[in-house]
């Protein structure tokens, strides 16, 4: 049996059939069969949620969140169908409905403007013979491609990074806040208590703690892994605009919320002021890196500049 | 690249994906399974994968490497009781040595499903600081009770915490993004029972090498002695002196407590150590 087919089974496996995607093409399936369903369909624009009620605003999230979900499996693919590490697109069912859901007004909309994912477009573009990219080294890239699914894999699990990434997504409909981590971060005691001795009950404080934590290894493995793929400058490309939901997307938020966070850290350390800005500045090099588009340009700059289909 | 030799162009392994979710094992199995393993065991606080950084990201692309099915367990090295600990990690090496073909198979799905009578023939343990405690003990135990897969296994530690470990200066290190508070902690402070578990001299430690003594008298059970013992030139947290009958340790220059086990670019002596002690 062919690789390229295991590795679309597994693919399958961990980000469509065992995750909330599966849920979303479930829901546009019937909407493409019945046309029932646009007005609840239309609740994934943010725009349409002023009229509901607190209560129901965490459901719209969660039901947003399918389809951001499926979107980002269909990026994901365009990654491993351009690196060569799936084969491209068939006639079978699950690439028919992918192109149908694809091709629905509502949502090129939603993956073009409302939540924008410039891979998922590239997929569109790929089903309909638009625009078909192809990594030109493929030569010893599989070990990079298996890092980085690994790496979101593991970051798609860590609900401690869902909950630190939701007030820079959701903003007020997220519920909380940051300032409950400055609170932390200036009550030197329970911060250190928080971080030394890790509650098997994490109350969301806790949670908003680790996820902050677990975002900066993120970031840094990230970070790294873009830096040492130089030699697959599209594969580059595509990995960092699977991210740009947060590095692009959310840029200036995120700059600001990290480098505040950074410096109410700086109130409960005690050592040499020179080795807090070194640590200081480290983190805020890597954001910059990541959000600098830097690690984006090769599709920004060369395939959508030259391609027809974005003249 | 980090390592140019045997570098290789081929997809050798799957994507990494939870094998065992009642272990916490993570796993990259190999295209073409040579029926051994290589089982990465993190440290207090550690991760199934990041305590091994760029491990599960070169050894994939690596030929020599090709046929080993990559493994990373997982425990909570933090809260976990010593003993219990160890009898969970003898627990899962009794599954992966006895039974572990239909959660591999599950993994790999019908199109890449192995053979009736896959097992595995050898497992390298490598591990890191209280993982080389954990998992040297549990494989000490079941040596004792005759288990069938004992002497299916060999070691390559990284800055093991037999001879003692300063959990104080542990847990600062490991507090991974927050390190640069140092916190300002003292003993009292941190509730874990690994503090008096691998102090220097505790009875634990005591008894670990008590039956290491035993079960290699006379030459016996050469499978507990570590192939090879990595230690840190940047060494506070735990004792580098020898442990019993293992090989004199190599110190590996310019690294931490931490970094030691983390090959990157321009680092790459944690994957030569490994590729010495390849069963």
């Amino acid at each position: 049996m062919s690789t390229q087919i295991v590795n679309f089974e597994h693919l399958s496996d961990l980000y469509f059939r065992e995750t909330r995607a599966y849920k979303a093409a479930n829901f546009l399936k019937d909407f493409r069969r019945t046309e029932k369903g646009e007005e609840l369909l239309r609740l994934i624009f943010v725009e349409n949620w002023t009229n509901i009620s607190k209560e129901n605003i965490q459901e719209a999230r969660i039901f947003r969140d399918h389809f951001i979900f499926l979107m980002k499996y269909y990026s994901l693919l365009e990654i491993c169908c351009l690196s060569g590490f799936i084969s491209d697109p068939s006639d079978s069912d699950f690439w028919s409905d992918s192109m149908a859901n694809l091709n629905l007004p509502i949502m090129r909309r939603f993956y073009e403007t409302e939540y924008p994912l410039l891979l998922t477009e590239f997929l569109a573009k790929r089903l309909n013979r638009d625009l078909s990219l192809e990594e030109e080294h493929l030569d010893g890239l599989s070990p990079t491609l298996l890092t980085f699914l690994g790496m979101v894999d593991r970051m798609q699990r860590n609900t401690n990074i869902s909950v630190f990434l939701c007030p820079l997504f959701y903003g007020e409909y997220c519920g909380y806040g940051y300032d409950r981590l400055f609170e932390l971060f200036m009550d030197r005691q329970s911060c250190a208590d928080r971080i030394l001795n890790p509650s098997s009950h994490p109350d969301d404080s806790d949670r908003l703690l680790r996820g902050f934590e677990d975002f900066l290894i993120f970031c840094g493995d990230f970070d790294r892994l873009l830096s040492e793929t130089d030699s697959y400058p599209l594969l580059q490309s595509a990995m960092w605009n699977y991210c740009a939901d947060i590095f692009q997307n959310h840029v200036q938020q995120l700059k600001s919320v990290v480098a505040s966070l950074v410096d109410a850290l700086e109130s409960g350390y005690d050592g040499p002021a020179e080795s807090f800005e070194a640590y200081s500045k480290n983190i805020n090099e890597l954001l910059e890196r990541l959000t600098s588009g830097l690690y984006g340009r090769y599709i920004s700059d060369v395939v959508m500049a030259g391609s027809p289909a974005y003249r | 690249m980090l390592t140019d030799f045997g570098k290789s162009l081929a997809q050798t392994h799957y994507m990494e994906r939870e094998l065992n979710s009642e272990f916490g094992v993570r796993a990259l199995l190999a295209i073409k399974p040579n029926r051994k393993g290589i089982l990465f065991i993190h440290g207090y606080r550690g991760d199934a994968i990041s305590t091994w950084s760029d491990f599960s990201k070169i050894l994939p692309g690596d030929n020599n490497f090709s046929g080993y099915d990559l493994l990373f367990y997982g425990y909570d090295g933090f809260r976990g009781e010593l003993i219990a600990t160890v009898g969970i990690f003898r627990n899962f090496m009794d599954w992966l040595f006895g039974n572990p073909l239909a959660l591999i198979n599950h993994a790999l799905g019908k199109n890449a499903l192995r053979a009736d009578g896959f097992a595995y023939d050898h497992v390298l343990v490598v591990a890191h600081s209280l993982g080389a405690v954990v998992s040297r003990w549990a494989i000490i135990k079941a040596t004792t009770a005759k288990s069938p897969w004992g002497n299916k296994t060999s070691l390559l530690l990284f800055a093991p915490a037999h001879m003692g470990a300063n959990i104080v200066q542990l847990a600062i290190e490991t507090a991974s993004a927050f390190s640069i508070l140092k916190l300002g902690v003292g003993i009292a402070r941190i509730k874990s029972p690994l503090i008096d578990q691998l102090k220097k001299g505790s009875d634990e430690l005591a008894s670990l090498a008590s039956e290491f003594t035993s079960a290699t008298a006379t030459n016996g059970n050469q499978h507990l002695i570590a192939k090879k013992v990595c230690i840190a030139q940047v060494e506070n947290v735990v004792s580098n002196k020898t442990f019993c009958k293992d090989p004199e340790p190599s110190p590996i220059q310019g690294s931490t407590h931490k970094s030691i086990c983390k090959p990157r670019p321009g680092f790459n002596k944690p994957i030569l150590a490994l590729r010495e002690c390849m069963p």
